[in-house]
This record gives structure tokens, sequence and C-alpha cells, in this order.
């Protein structure tokens, strides 16, 4: 059974291709259209998108490897990316990987068996004064001490170690 | 060094790309309206024929925001007056040159800056369709952009007949994915036409034959936010600020180990000794420094006795290194600049795109033995091997990833070879060779 | 070479040194390699789009700070290039080295080893040594398709072959996934690669990354004995190379051929020779007596399957068989008359053996005036599926698949056959046949019943085939045939061109080519001196045949030469034509 996108999903995949004089340049928004309406981007919904722009799998396959942002079937329900380039590396996020790997029980990559959160390294975010840096969908978690990463995780669901002190302003975190 | 004429008075300067920056609904049209905007781009519209608003932008110095520094005005001039085909603007917002942080600030809290921009920009060159490729990680900017430009669009400042005049114009939002490469313009063309950001053969530029095969313009956020004030206060005033050769204020990220890390507005041209010290309030700890990165990632390293060196495109290429996207990345004496050539190592080799042949094999190779040494197994004659490696990677490719990272890599091997000879003789991983132990939002 | 006779419009250059007009719109590296100045490179092919991703052809041109790409450059008046120089020696140094560090360095399992670019290029410009110590990278290796394997680890990312999926063959059933050094060719998970012409993708590959299957680790290809040819499975007629090893075919290639098919042959043509080594091959000359129970003059024969005579047919030689069928058909022609003959060819013939057995009808069936003559027809495959590549060149694959209808109708219509082949049923059914000789060579042939059955109730069958199946089974005297890798051979495909088909191998067993068995029955019957070789006959046909004037093996040289008036078809533009819009 083929998929198909929503009535309101279509309608904003019809509004997508008028804004491009060739169909194909639809192509990363339409991903990610996908990717919303599917919760990821898994073979099917390259198929789709593939039917839908009128290009290939197989190219739409190439373009999606190619990126490393859009969700995959394999990853979680969040993904954690932690900023790993020089800016957050240098205040820490090598050892703010290790920790949240640590805590959550999972390897750098990895997806924990519930499949509700993976965990992986991105570049520079953009973010460098706010180092070190994570994000998780579509909130940026900032200044991320261990304090911050418990906070963060429990906003994923993991409760909070005993041992972990207040948490930090409210205010370095953005949604 | 050759001479460089002298800054103007950075204390004395008053911010006008960011001046709301922090301001409430800074983001909104009402806002943005309320203190002046769109006057620039009614009056250009209005009253400047487009070669008027061309010659005007060479007059005024802007050079490119985005890395390389292209004047900007002449940039404009290649492109094809007469053409059957469509002429497209690409706003590059793809900021993701490590350590680079200025145009997030914009996209975010002044959009109507950057429409205003790309609406000046259009008129000048003759352009109805414009897109602004954002990358895919910023959603809040994205978000930002296209109610700002759906505010555009409702008071007629996008679509039709925009100020009355004949002149059409679109502007769409185009969200990246995760690609470093996107962030070079051509390989952003590629990404926009639905393909892998592959950077593409040039000639042709894109200015002849860019997106969709069509003249295309390629501008930075940061480029397109000044051309408002060049209009609203004059070419003089511009030129007033910054060098000779780099004329205008410009957006400074400092990030690492300093104790105000931010985006700062300076004029082009201020010491980077002042920029750490007297605007970013030094390094924690009253620590020493060990190495400066200048312009984002792909500049080579400055070392302590390089830190009177202007921040201009001039200034830093007299200096060996680069002004770039202007993304300062600060190394205090700690830092273990292996790990930290590492890290940059690692950067390139992951964003690599994987098209030509030196960088796609280049940068992994250099990354393996970068790996190697960091984990004692260095060999003494891997410095030379690594620095041989990154001559042959060097102007052999079709765009300059594989430079980006050779580049800084030569420039740490050169100036602090003495204390990576050291690490490699002691044959095990140093207790330094961690850039931070403790996730450290503050030092 | 290939271009139609246009007028080009050239700028004058200089390549080391060396003045060169090059066409304006070639990149300056196609033009180098049309003068014989070889430069070294992968990506570029001259039927895709330009990519200039693998860096090998480097050089350096006077207008330019840094070294240039040739494959991506075009000539600019009055400018300087070099590639032969310190500097581009250099470059090429540096490009081989970055090329070797992740390739698996396994020459001696690799099938392409002899014939790989990679290994051409770094023994005429790489260096001698490595100075990489490091962990190589892994990439797949798998099926691509049901034609195509991959060697992931061995591929240098040229994309050639995505390129070609994408630009001809049309599917872009290829991409290149993941990133940087990760980069690998893969198709979408669960749609393979299976366009018609998907081997190509081999052919193009310049290392030993992919390859059609079927040749996967069957033959050193040092050891190929190449033979220059022509494809028998369609009317599009595809140059091709057959490769030879040991007595039998390993593999067939396309051979670039502009006017026929470019740089591209068929999946179903590239293993078209399969049928020549089948172990059933026809390879014994057998004669049986004439067919009991309607023997000259009894009237009307039967319709209906009757018992095929084979178990009746004794082995005998070339001399013997030749010698039966020569009194067969005396003792019919002396009681009958040449109305008792059939003879019916096929489209799978070559023009001279046409020729021949145009000739040969008439030797052996005489003619009286006023009364009717032999029985003829010609046999043909029906109609397969028509393709064609979504841009460019000549390349197709025709419905027609037989090799040589087109020469068939050139030489046999009019002058040999003047019925449709209704009649020829008609008259074999009507039992005043006493003599019919059926030349197949057709792989896999079914002959309608109403004609197969005919052929069972005639008195004297005399089949030439290949492969044992329903004609043989019916043939009273069975002569075994050469398959296209053994015989030379003219060939005029769908669009009039003319091209050589030449032996490979020999003959199976006794068998010899028709082109010797025609001959030699015409010399017995006194119609001709002595047997000559195809190039021999050939240029009788061509004082004969008004098409063939003034052709001769000389001039088909390997390419061929159109033969027809029919109005050259219209010529695609190439990929990259196309591309350039």
């Amino acid at each position: 059974m083929s998929r198909e996108l929503s009535p309101e999903a279509q309608k904003e995949f019809d509004w997508l291709v008028t804004r491009y004089p060739q169909r194909e340049a639809a192509m990363l928004p339409t991903l990610r259209l996908i990717e919303r309406e599917f919760g990821c981007i898994d073979p099917e919904g390259m198929k789709l998108c593939a039917q839908l722009i009128g290009c290939s799998p197989a190219k739409v396959f190439g373009v999606v490897t190619f990126y490393t942002h859009y969700k995959r079937e394999t990853d979680g329900e969040n993904v954690v990316y932690v900023c790993g380039t020089l800016p957050c590396a240098l205040r820490g996020s090598d050892a703010l990987a290790d920790y949240l790997c640590d805590r959550v029980g999972i390897g750098l990559g990895e997806t924990t068996e519930d499949r509700k959160i993976t965990i992986k390294k991105v570049e520079c975010l953009a973010l460098c004064d706010q180092a070190p840096v994570c994000q998780v969908e579509d909130v940026d978690w900032l200044r991320v001490s261990k304090e911050k990463a418990d906070e963060m995780l429990e906003s994923l669901g993991i409760p909070k170690r005993e041992t972990a002190g207040a948490a930090a302003g409210g205010e370095e975190k953005r949604s | 060094m050759s001479a460089i004429s002298k800054p103007s008075d950075t204390l004395a300067f008053e911010p006008v790309l960011t001046r709301y920056i922090g301001k409430k609904d800074s983001h909104t049209l009402d806002f943005y309206l309320s203190h002046g905007g769109y006057d620039a781009a009614k009056r250009v519209v209005r009253d400047y024929k487009p070669d008027e608003v061309i010659d005007a932008v060479k007059k005024s110095g802007l050079r490119g925001r985005g890395g390389a520094g292209f004047p900007c005005g002449l940039k404009w001039s290649f492109v094809p007056k007469k053409t059957d085909k469509p002429k497209y603007l690409v706003c590059n917002a793809d900021e993701s040159e490590p350590g680079t942080f200025k145009d997030r600030v914009i996209n975010e809290e002044d959009p109507h800056q950057l429409l205003e921009g790309i609406l000046i920009t259009c008129w000048a060159v003759g352009i109805e369709t414009a897109y602004i490729y954002i990358r895919g990680e910023m959603w809040r900017g994205a978000q930002r952009l296209k109610a700002a430009i759906d505010e555009a669009y409702a008071k007629g400042y996008l679509g039709k007949k925009i100020f009355g005049k004949k002149f059409n114009l679109d502007v769409t939002v185009h969200r990246g994915a995760g690609a470093y490469i996107c962030g070079e313009e051509t390989g952003m063309l590629s990404s926009l036409e639905g393909g892998r950001g592959y950077p593409k053969l040039k000639p042709p530029f894109p200015a002849v034959e860019g997106l969709f095969r069509c003249p295309t313009v390629v501008n930075n956020v940061e480029t397109l936010a000044n051309l408002p004030h060049i209009f609203n206060r004059g070419i003089e005033w511009y030129r007033s600020i910054g060098t000779e050769e780099s004329p205008g204020p410009k957006l400074f990220c400092v990030s690492g180990h300093v104790n105000k890390p931010g985006v700062y507005e300076r004029p082009l041209g201020i010491p980077l000794r002042e920029l750490i010290y007297d605007v970013c309030g030094g390094i924690p700890g009253d620590r020493g420094i060990r190495a400066v990165i200048p312009g984002g990632s792909s500049a080579p390293f400055l070392g302590p006795d390089e830190l009177d060196t202007p921040m201009s495109y001039e200034g830093l290429k007299d200096a060996g290194s680069m002004l770039g996207s202007a993304g300062v990345i600060v190394l205090d004496d700690t830092t273990d600049l292996l790990s930290a050539l590492l890290n940059v190592g690692k950067f390139y080799h992951h964003e690599s795109c994987g098209q030509c042949t030196p960088c796609r094999e280049g940068c992994g190779w250099v990354e393996k033995i970068l790996q190697r040494m960091h984990d004692g197994r260095g060999r003494s004659e891997d410095i030379d091997l690594v620095d041989e490696i990154c001559n042959q990677m060097v102007g052999k490719t079709i765009c300059v990833l594989s430079d980006a990272l050779a580049m800084p890599a030569q420039s740490v091997l050169k100036k602090f070879r003495p204390e990576l000879e050291k690490l490699i003789a002691q044959g095990r991983p140093d207790v330094l060779c961690e850039l931070a132990r403790e996730p450290s939002p503050a030092l | 070479m290939s271009a139609p006779a246009k007028t080009v419009e050239t700028v004058k250059i200089k390549v080391n040194g060396k003045e060169l007009d090059a066409p304006k719109d070639q990149p300056v590296l196609q033009t180098c390699l049309d003068n014989g100045i070889y430069i070294p490179h992968y990506c570029y092919h001259p039927a895709l789009s330009i990519s200039g991703n693998c860096r090998m052809c480097l050089c350096t041109a006077s207008n330019a700070p840094k070294a240039v790409i040739s494959c991506a450059t075009f000539p600019a008046e009055g400018a300087e290039y070099t590639t032969e120089s310190e500097e581009v020696k250099k470059l090429r140094e540096i490009i081989l080295e970055f090329l070797l560090i992740n390739h698996p360095l396994d020459c001696p399992v690799c099938d392409q080893a002899g014939e790989c670019d990679l290994q051409e290029f770094s023994f005429r410009f790489g260096k001698d040594d490595s100075r990489f110590e490091e962990e190589k990278n892994y990439r797949h290796t798998k099926k691509l398709g049901t034609n195509v394997r991959l060697y992931g680890n061995r591929c240098i990312v040229c994309t050639r072959c995505v390129r070609f999926c994408e630009e001809i063959a049309g599917d872009a059933e290829l991409c290149v996934r993941e990133r940087g050094d990760s980069n690998i060719i893969d198709t979408f998970p669960g749609i393979p690669l299976e366009n018609p012409i998907s081997g190509c993708v081999a052919d193009i590959c310049p290392v030993g990354a992919l390859f059609v299957d079927d040749f996967v680790h069957k033959t050193r290809v040092f050891f190929l004995e190449s033979t220059t040819s022509v494809c028998n499975m369609c009317a599009t007629g595809c140059s091709i190379n057959v490769d030879t090893w040991q007595g039998e075919v390993q593999r067939l290639r396309p051979r670039h051929n502009p006017d026929v098919n470019d740089y591209w042959m068929c999946d179903r043509g590239r293993v078209g020779y399969k049928y020549s080594g089948a172990a059933e091959r026809l390879s014994r000359y057998e004669v049986g007596p004439a067919r009991a129970g309607s023997s000259a003059g009894d009237g009307k024969a039967k319709a209906g399957p009757t018992d095929p005579p084979r178990s009746t047919r004794a082995p005998s030689d070339f001399g013997k068989a030749l010698a039966a069928v020569s009194d067969r058909a005396e003792r019919v022609r002396r009681e009958h008359g040449p109305g008792a003959f059939a003879f019916v060819a096929s489209a799978w013939m070559s023009v001279e053996e046409m020729f021949l057995f145009r000739r040969l009808a008439t030797t052996l069936a005489g003619a009286v005036p006023g009364e009717a003559g032999p029985a003829t027809g010609i046999l043909a495959v029906a109609d397969g599926e028509a393709w064609t590549p979504r841009v460019g060149g000549a390349f197709k694959i025709d419905s027609d698949r037989n090799p040589n209808r087109k020469g068939a109708e050139m030489l046999l219509l009019g002058s040999f056959i003047s019925e449709p082949f209704s009649v020829l049923l008609d008259r074999l059914e009507s039992g005043a046949i006493k003599f019919a000789w059926v030349v197949g060579g057709i792989p896999d042939f079914s002959p309608m019943d109403r004609f197969r059955d005919a052929l069972g109730a005639i008195s004297n069958v005399v089949v030439t085939d290949i492969l044992p199946g329903p004609l043989s089974e019916r043939a009273t005297i069975l002569l075994p045939a050469a398959s296209f890798v053994e015989k030379d051979g003219v060939f005029v495909n769908g669009r009039g061109w003319a091209q050589r088909c030449r032996a490979a191998l020999p003959p199976p067993g006794e068998t010899r080519t028709e082109l010797d068995l025609f001959q030699e029955l015409l010399r017995r019957a006194g119609e001709r001196e002595r047997v000559l070789s195809a190039q021999g006959v050939y240029a009788e046909l061509a004082a004969e045949v008004g098409a063939f004037a003034d052709t001769s093996y000389k001039t088909l040289g390997a390419l061929g030469a159109r033969v027809t008036d029919d109005e050259p078809a219209e010529r695609e533009p190439t990929g990259r034509e196309a591309a350039k819009r």
C-alpha cells in the first residue's frame, strides 16, 4: 500500500511546488513535509517523495543520505543533537556527550531500546556563544552543564538523579 | 605588513545592524516600521534606476560578509543586463562555518532588515524571485523569516507592483537539511535545485549561470542587511566606518575561551586584541592565549604574538590568515592544539561532499593521522606528512572545502611545531589531550 | 569523428607548444584525445554530462592561475595548455595517491585487472609507493541488479554509472549515497538496476567496481583475444568486440560506433553469444533416406505432425552430405522440375550467404521456361519490444529481432522471394514440393505449426541450422551451421548500415561455414571455380547488387557504411549535447 499525504499536507505541497520553476527544487521542503507527516523519512517516505516530485526513488535516496538533519527510521522519537564542533568542544561538549550517553545508557549515535531517544553528534549549530549546546527536536538547549543536561533528559522522561543540584535558569532554553 | 589605513574610532562606534537586537518584538513588521523600516527600500525603488543602485553599492565598498569578501556591487554587475532568462537572488543563510553565529541573530531578531536588503538587491539587479536558504537546524530563524515574509506580502512590500512601481518580487524560505557544504554558494544552488549539495564547476559563475541555469546573485545575510543603512545614511557615512579597503560595520562572533562570548558589531579593522580584551572581557581566569582562529575554522590560526592584527579583509590577509566569516574562536593557553586541530579535521572530513578526489580522500587521511597522533601513536614524520597532504589538497578541487582544512592545519603545524613534536615524543595521550573535562558553560 | 558534417567553430590553441584548431564547444580534453595527446581521466565520458570530480585530467593553462581540469575547460582563443610538464606530472601523482589510499589493491582477484584505468594510470603516471599507513575504509559489495555486481571498495565515485542511468538509460536507478569518503553507489532498497542496457555501467566503469555478472571470475582479461564484430540479437546490429579464450566466447562488449550504437549495447545482446557455446550445438553432418510414404510423385502430403525422421539419419561428413544434397536435388529436378523445390532463407544469414543461397537455388532447381519456379520464403523471428534511451545518439533496441532483415530485403525480396509466406506454406502443403532446403540459424526458433508440419511430410528436407529443434528434427539431411561468432559476413541493420561480422572462433566439430558449404555445392555443380573468402564473395555481390556497389570490406572498415538510400534517421543529440539544451 503506498503512502499518501494528508489533505492539509497535500495542500502545503501543492503550494510548495508553485514556489519553484522546477518541481525537483521542492525536494528538500517536501522531505520536511514527509518527515513531519510520518515522524521520519523511511523508504516508503522516500518513495512518496519521488512520486510527488517526479523523480526516481534512487535520486531521493541519494539526497536524503547526503543530509544529516532528516530524521531517519532508525532514529528514536527524540534525537538529542550534541554540538561537537570546536567552540562547543572547548567548553566540554565531548564530556557532555559522554555524560548524556552514560545517563541514557546508550552509545553515541545509538537509540534506546524503547526507541525514545537517540543521541547524535552534530556539527556547529551556530550558537557558539552559548556553548556547549544541544538541540532536541525544535528546542535549543544552551550552556548545557551537567545539571542542565539532567533537566533536558527529564523533559525526555528520564528522571533526574537524586544528587543533581538545582536547575539552572529557564531562559537558557529556547523553543 | 602593508600600510593599513587606520580604522575609525572603535569606541565611539554606534551599532546599526544590531541596533534593535534584544528589543521587544524587534522581529515584527510593526516594530521595524516604527523605526524607519523599509524607508530605504521605498526610496531606492522610487528614486533610483537599477544601475544607480549598483553604482552606489560599488562606491560604498561593501564587501561580501559570507567569507570571501568579494565586492558586492561588482558581483551584481556581472549579471547580464539583457537576458531572456529569469534571474534569481539566493540569500545565503546557511551559516555553518564553525564559530560563526551572526546571521542567526539577524534572521531571528531583525528579519525585516534582511528583507529590505533583498528588496534593494532585486530592484538593482532586476530579480523577481528570491530564496533564503537557511540551515535546517535553524528552525527559529526559518519561522521568523517566514512570518516576516507573510507580513511583508500582506503589506504589499512583496508580491506585485511593489511601492507602486513595475516591480514584482517573491521571496521563499528554503530550509537546508544538515550539510556544511551547502554554505558554499554553488553547493547551495545544487541543494536548492533539489539535489545533493555538490558544488558546481566554475566557470560558469552563478552570476551568469546559477540557479536553474539562470543568472543568479548569491549574497550572505549580513551583506544584504548592510544595504538599507547604506541608502539611509549615505555612502560617505558608510565609508567613514572601517578601513579604506574594508569599509562598514561588521558582526564579529567571538566564542571559545573568552569571558563574554557573543556577537559584536564593530567597525572592520578593529584590532583582535581589542575585540578579545575590551569587547569580550578577556580570557577566563586571566589565562594567556595559545591561539586564535580569526575567521571561522577555515582560517589559519593566529599565535599569541599576532593579537594586534586588524580585523579587516586586508589586515588578516597580510597576517597570513583571513577574515572569513569573522567567527573568532579563542583558545587559551591550557588548550591542547592537537585536540583542537583534530576537532577541525573531523569537521571537514564529516562535511566533505565527496565529489573531488583530493578532498574526499585527503580530509579523511588527515583526520586519521591526527587521530593516531592524538592517541599517542604519532610518528616523527607525521607532521611533515600531514603538511604535504595538505599541500596536495589545496587548489585542486571544485570548491575550497579541502583548502579550508588544509590552511588551518598547516598553520598549526607551522606555528606550533615544537609543541606537536613534544606530544609525539611523549608517545602517549597527554592529560591535555582533551579540550575540557567537564561540560563548562561558565569558565 | 562522430559529429555530423557541420561546420564546427574552432579557435586556435596550443597544447604543449603544438598549435591546434579546437572546436569551441568541446572540452580541451576531448580535443587533445582527438589529436593523439593523451590525458588520463576517469569521470569524463564523451557521452555523458561533465562532472569534473576525479581531477585526474588536471593540466595547466596560460590563462588560469591554478591548474584546471581539461574535461571542463573549453578552449580560449590563443590560450596555451600544458599536459606534459613536471607540474602536471606531480599533479597526476597526487591524484593517484589519493585515489589509491582507500582502494583495496586487490588486483589479483579483480576481473578488471589488465584493463583497469586505475592500474594503467598508476603504472604510467603514478608513484611506486604510498605513504598511507592507516586503516582503509570499507564499502559494500552487492548485486545492483540481475546483471550487474558492485565491488564498492574499488569504486572511485566518478559517477559515470549514475550519470549513465539518469542521462542515457533514463530510469535513474543508481545514486551516490552518503557523503565524503563514505560515498558509495547504490540502488534504492527494493528497486534494483534492471534497465535493458544495465550492463553498460560495467563497460564505462573505469575501475574494477562494476561488472556484468556473467563475466565475474570467468577469465583474466589479458588472456582474451578480441575480434571486432556485430551483435546479432536485433536489427540495430551493435558494433561489438567478441572476446574469446580457449575456444570459447567469454563476453561481448559494445564498440563505439556513432552511427549505430554509440557506446552501448543491450543486456540481451550482451549474452547473445550463449547459444553458440551450447553443449547441444549441431556439429555433425547427417544424412537419412528420403522420407518414406511420401516418395516422389505419390500425391498429396498429409498435414499434421509426423514422426521426426531424425532416428533414420546416419552420421555422415561434409563431402558425403553435399553429395547427397546434389544427388537428391538432381533426381527431384529431373523427375519433377523446378516447381518441386522450396528454398527458405533466414533473416539471420549474412548478405554473402543470401547472395550464394539465391544462386544455389537456381542451380539446384534449374529453370524451365513457362514452368513454375521453386517456392521461396524467409524465416524471421517475431518482433520484440522496442526501446530507446532517454536521450541520445543512434542506439536503440529494435523491435525487429532479426540481425539482417534489411539485407534480406535488399538481396532476396523481389528477385528471389516474390510471394508472401502464405504462398510458400500452401505450396509446401500441396504435396508438390519434393525438396525443401531450410536455413535456420535462429536460436530458440519456433516455426509456425503449419510450416513445421508441412516439412515433416516432404521427402527431402535439407536443414542448415545451429541448434537442434523443430527444424532439425524434420531434416532428412542435416547440415550444421556456423554461428555469428564463427563466421565472416556482412549484416545490414534496420537503418541500412552495413557492418562486418568476423569469425572469432572456428565452428564446432566438423562444421564448415555456410559460405563454404554453398560455394562448394556451386563448385561441384560447375558454377564456380573456387571457394572464396567472405571478402571475395562480397566483392562479387557488390559488383552485382547496386546498393552495395563501390563498397568493399576495406571501405566498410571497422564501423561499416550506409548501403541504402533511405533517409538517414535524424541523429539525436547525445547526453551532453542534450544537457546543454
